[in-house]
């Protein structure tokens, strides 16, 4: 299962979701701890096992798993490539396969759930779906966080709320997330203004690759940056309130710009055409750069490449997913099969 | 929670002082407390200058917790609070017994609250989609729309929950 996965990635990103020309995906995830015993960060060996039997034990009475089609896995299980590769589609985090040793996950059939146990948290859940549908998303998740309550004693005070091992996630531990692909918020610099304004809405907004300001790919995480002293709802609002402006405020940006500068955009689609044709390696910077201009080409129908079939590719490419591809262990190669799989994948489109 | 000085910025620091036998939470951002220093805001908020208050001022400033707290060690997992400014975790639930005091001037730093006021444990989580609720939650959007200056989007949202109560008006 989570092999097919990895080769034919999760659903969230193969489906083209509402407003995806802005927002192509979005996530929730939770933390939970069970009450009376350390955090992973400090737990003994036998008290990550505790931990994971109690976890697993309470898996099994609620009938989650077949409820919603749930795997689970022993992170030890797989590969140290299936884990990057499960890392690069956001499906565990790099901080849990860090340590491979008592980590347990599940993972549901679509690869939308994960459920992380021995993170940074006894209990991380998350769901990601395609397009802006935090709203349903939230809806869904709390439906496995809530059922889990009911058999596990997670953590809570009634001053600071749910208890996590990091202060940043107290209280709800929720986070909302969106990935968002804005290349003409980029272009004029106008994110510049957005990202430095949306710390005092509590909002926080990562580059996607966490390198800094302008991401080569333009695309740009947006999540709440508080967890305590809000509700649930509050939280939610918050990211749909901004979320609906960032979208109107592409829209508008995409238009000015290909009614003013369009020369210049159709130049670097053109040019991103042109390398995937003509070079014979592409670096993962590069071909960020090239599938966020082909994304813009796409969009505006310029060319004639699904949308769906560049998000897909913009997590193809990736270093571990590409040796996975081509059954491949050699850091030297990636650049070069990078260059022909995406000739092959966009040949006779572009 | 705003700062009782600026009422612009997000308060760091939070102190309970007894005036007048009245309880009184005064809330003040870290700016404010360098431009100011603890004198200046005691004057700015007409709070009489002693010892005691100073000392609790110290006590909330966060970076500023006195020796003997850092080395203060949780019963449960002997996590010291030094360990947690190391690496930003606590050791175990009862680390927030433990440290609650020390903890608050933190959390309103990072969090801006220290107070839950989500699901409480037991509750089930339902988003409420009622015409009610739904209304209210646009109310609330028109308040920071306006808040904002956004005033085109406010006549928006007015527009949109009048559409609301009319259509709740003819359906009944
Ligand atoms: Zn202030
Ligand atoms: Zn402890």
């Amino acid at each position: 299962m989570i092999k097919s996965i990895i080769r034919n990635l999760p659903k969230w990103i193969n489906n083209y979701g509402i407003v995806s020309d802005v927002i192509i995906s979005s996530r929730i995830r939770i933390a939970r701890n069970i009450d009376n015993i350390k955090f992973p960060t400090s737990a003994s060996i036998d008290e990550k096992k505790l931990i994971i039997d109690k976890i697993l034990d309470a898996f099994k009475k609620s009938n989650l798993i077949s409820e919603f089609n749930l795997t689970g896995y022993n992170l030890l299980d797989l590969n140290d490539l299936e884990r990057n590769a499960l890392v690069e589609l956001h499906m565990l985090s790099p901080l849990f396969i860090k340590d491979p040793y008592y980590k347990y996950f599940f993972i549901d059939d679509d690869g939308e759930i994960s459920i992380m146990i021995n993170e940074e948290d006894h209990l991380r859940i998350q769901c990601l779906k395609e397009g802006f549908s935090i709203k349903d998303v939230i809806t869904f998740i709390y439906k496995i966080v809530d059922k889990l309550e009911d058999y596990l004693d997670f953590s809570y005070r009634n001053d600071f709320g749910y208890i996590t091992t990091c202060p940043t996630n107290l209280g709800t531990g929720l986070r909302i997330s969106i990935l968002c692909h804005l290349p003409f918020l980029n272009y004029s610099g106008k994110i510049r203004d957005i990202i430095s304004d949306s710390s005092k809405f509590s909002i926080s907004f990562k580059g996607s690759f966490g390198e800094g300001s302008n991401p080569v790919s333009s695309l740009y995480q947006i999540s709440n940056s508080t967890t305590l002293g809000k509700s649930e709802e509050d939280i939610l609002n918050t990211i749909l309130r901004f979320g609906n402006e960032i979208i109107r405020i592409e829209r508008e940006e995409r238009k000015n710009i290909m009614d003013k500068n369009r020369s210049e955009i159709l130049d670097k689609i053109g040019r991103s055409v042109g390398v995937i044709k003509y070079s014979n390696k592409i670096d993962l910077d590069e071909a960020n750069e090239i599938l966020s201009w082909l994304r813009v080409g796409a969009i505006e129908k310029l060319l004639n490449v699904p949308v769906n079939l560049i998000n897909q590719l913009i997590f193809k490419i990736r270093p571990n997913l590409m040796k996975i591809e081509f059954n491949t262990t050699i850091d030297e190669e990636i650049d070069k099969l990078r260059s022909d799989y995406l000739k092959t994948t966009l040949g006779g489109l572009i | 929670m705003l700062c009782d000085i600026c009422k612009k910025r997000e308060a760091t620091i939070y102190v309970t002082e007894v005036i007048n036998s009245e309880k009184k939470n005064l809330y003040i951002c870290n700016i404010c407390i360098s431009k100011l220093g603890i004198k200046g805001i005691l004057k700015e908020l007409n709070i009489p200058y002693d010892e005691n208050i100073l000392k609790k001022f110290l006590e909330m400033m966060p970076g500023m917790v006195e020796e003997e707290k850092k080395e203060k060690s949780c019963p449960v997992c002997n996590l010291k609070f030094v360990d947690f400014e190391k690496s930003g975790y606590l050791g175990c639930p009862n680390c927030y017994e433990t440290f609650k005091d020390e903890l608050k001037p933190i959390l309103l730093n990072l969090q801006g609250n220290f107070k839950h006021i989500g699901k409480k444990k037991g509750e089930k989580f339902t988003l409420d989609t009622s015409l009610e609720s739904e209304i209210k939650r646009l109310k609330r959007e028109l308040e920071y729309a306006i808040e904002e200056e956004r005033y085109e989007d406010a006549a928006k949202i007015r527009d949109k929950i009048n559409k609301l109560i009319k259509d709740d008006k003819i359906n009944n």
